[in-house]
């Protein structure tokens, strides 16, 4: 099961959906075992605590086979799945309010970057802006932090990522606006300070 | 909002601007050298967003496999334990006093329930008989609806002739033999849908606002503009593949969830199944019938003769049927049938006599 995925990148998630609404564990764990690595990827940009992040998707899991006769036809299950792992991390850090001290202690695990991928060739990159892009889009606010994941590294849709939010399509550009705002300004700092030094 | 108003960040998050960025074509060139060339003064602006799309960057945590099988295993735990404790509340006291209390509850809510249905019957017999006299005395006047005449173009193509289209957008379709197209004539205003049987290669016109569908029974396969390939030969899985851009794929099921094809990528439709299977294509085989190429590779003889049929007008007979695991392969480049008969007749082992537009293939 495992390699065949690996080759042919294509597993029928509604089907696993369809088995987990009639009740079946294995639907359950069939979404467990397709979408864990991309929910932990999306959990540990918005909330740098493993432990709390693999807490939270225990919980989403936990969550759906409580109430798996009460799922509706799910349009887009990634999307679903991504929406509950949010709200659950909204939720559960608020409850817990530890997150701001937590999200201050070096998480151990191996950090790889990531930017858009390009086709074309001999684009060049500083890897100096990207280190310090990315590290003050882990400061941004809660959900400027989660608009832009969605959004630029998820490849959401502008009207997927407003289903996800709850909020209209007016707002998830205006957050993104004001989240990449603060990144400009980075950048525009970064510029000057570069500037004096040269 | 108005393109000429955008600051940095309106730049950045449109995404046409951050394709032309990062994987430019001559469209996105043109248009924005176009924009660039009336709006000078943006272009500080344009440098600032473009250095933002190219940097943006994230730090992503890999997490390892050993801790996901351990999540695995909390979520397991704690389902054993949900339904351990569905089972502990269906236990049920064995004492007589709570049996005889709840025969007493049966009893009295069973001489509620009379009364209350019959009320029901009667409400909603009344509520019937009012909406009908309503209807019945006051008709209301049915809507009349403007019949605008929507004229279909179609082309078809017999077996044997294959045929170069440019549609009244500019797209281009080379459609195989045996297939046929059928769009509205001119098009839609905010769409553009073309029906398809059989195998078609579209070079799609880019129009941004006008999306470009193709419809195969169930199937749409929806571009802006790129240029993909289309198999949907009945009775046989669909197979879409896409050569340059992007297309989505989406079934008409509710279920379905759309497939979106990076370049160079394809998917394969049963239609008796649920799903679409991502499969990598050979480019070259999937194009060879645009350049009068014929291309079997591991094909079974079902396969080359439709397509034997369908290429050159003529129809096949099996005399003695092939064996069942046969699979020929062979690369024909505008030939006679002669010739390609001859050619599969040698690892096929078999023997075969045309005569006008029958075939007919002894199999030893």
């Amino acid at each position: 099961m495992k390699s065949e995925a690996n080759i042919i990148s294509f597993t029928d998630y509604d089907g696993l959906w369809l088995l987990l609404q009639k009740g079946d564990r294995k639907g359950l764990e069939g979404l467990y075992r397709a979408f864990a690595h991309e929910l932990f990827v999306y959990g540990l940009t918005l909330a740098n605590d493993t432990d709390f992040v693999q807490d939270c998707i225990q919980e989403v899991f936990i969550d759906l086979w409580k109430y798996h006769d009460t799922l509706g036809k799910a349009a887009n299950v990634k999307a679903y799945l991504f929406r509950s792992l949010s709200h659950k991390l909204y939720r559960e850090s608020k409850k817990r309010s530890k997150w701001k001290t937590e999200a201050l202690l070096e998480n151990t695990l191996p950090v790889r970057l990531e930017s858009f991928e390009s086709e074309q060739a001999g684009i060049q990159r500083e890897h100096y802006l990207q280190v310090k892009l990315a590290g003050s889009l882990e400061k941004l606010p809660f959900r400027q932090k989660q608009v832009i994941q969605l959004l630029f590294f998820e490849q959401f849709s502008y009207e997927e990522v407003s289903k996800m939010m709850g909020i209209n399509l007016r707002s998830v550009y205006t957050l993104a606006w004001k989240a990449l705002s603060s990144l400009k300004k980075l950048l525009i700092t970064l510029g000057l300070v570069l500037h004096l030094f040269l | 909002m108005c393109k000429r108003s955008y600051k940095t960040e309106d730049f950045v998050l449109d995404p046409e601007f951050q394709k032309w960025v990062v994987s430019p074509d001559t469209g996105t060139k043109s248009y924005w050298e176009a924009y660039l060339r009336e709006n000078p003064e943006k272009h500080a602006e344009i440098v600032m967003a473009r250095k933002l799309v190219l940097h943006l960057s994230r730090n992503v945590r890999m997490v390892d496999d050993s801790r996901i099988e351990q999540a695995w295993g909390n979520i397991d735990h704690a389902l054993n334990e949900i339904q351990q404790g569905y089972s502990d509340k269906k236990v049920i006291p064995l004492d007589s006093s709570s049996t005889l209390r709840q025969f007493e509850k049966k009893k009295v809510s069973s001489q509620r329930r009379f009364p209350q249905f019959y009320r029901l019957v009667g409400i909603l017999l009344l509520a019937f008989s009012v909406s009908f006299l309503i209807n019945f005395y006051f008709p209301q006047p049915v809507p009349k609806i403007a019949e605008v005449p929507v004229i279909y173009e179609e082309h078809v193509t017999p077996p044997g002739v294959k045929s170069n289209l440019t549609l009244q957008d500019g797209s281009k379709v080379i459609l195989n033999s045996g297939s046929s197209l059928r769009y509205i004539k001119n098009f839609e205003t905010h769409q553009r849908i073309v029906e398809l049987r059989g195998e078609a290669f579209f070079d799609v016109a880019k129009e941004t606002e006008r999306p470009f569908t193709v419809r195969t029974g169930p199937v749409s396969t929806t571009a802006l503009g790129t240029s993909f390939n289309i198999k949907a030969y009945e009775n046989e899985s669909m197979n879409i593949s896409l050569l340059t851009g992007r297309v989505r794929v989406k079934r008409d099921s509710v279920l379905s969830q759309p497939v979106d094809l990076q370049k160079g990528e394809g998917v394969e439709i049963d239609l008796k199944k649920l799903g679409m299977k991502r499969v990598i294509f050979d480019q070259d085989r999937v194009l060879a019938w645009t350049k009068k190429t014929i291309v079997f590779d591991h094909s079974p003889m079902w396969e080359i003769k439709r397509v034997l049929e369908n290429w050159y007008g003529v129809s096949i007979r099996f005399s003695n049927s092939p064996h069942p695991n046969l699979e020929v392969s062979g690369r024909f480049q505008d030939q006679t049938l002669k010739n390609v008969l001859e050619g599969l007749s040698y690892s096929a082992r078999f023997e075969f006599t045309i005569e006008k537009d029958r075939v007919t293939l002894v199999f030893n």
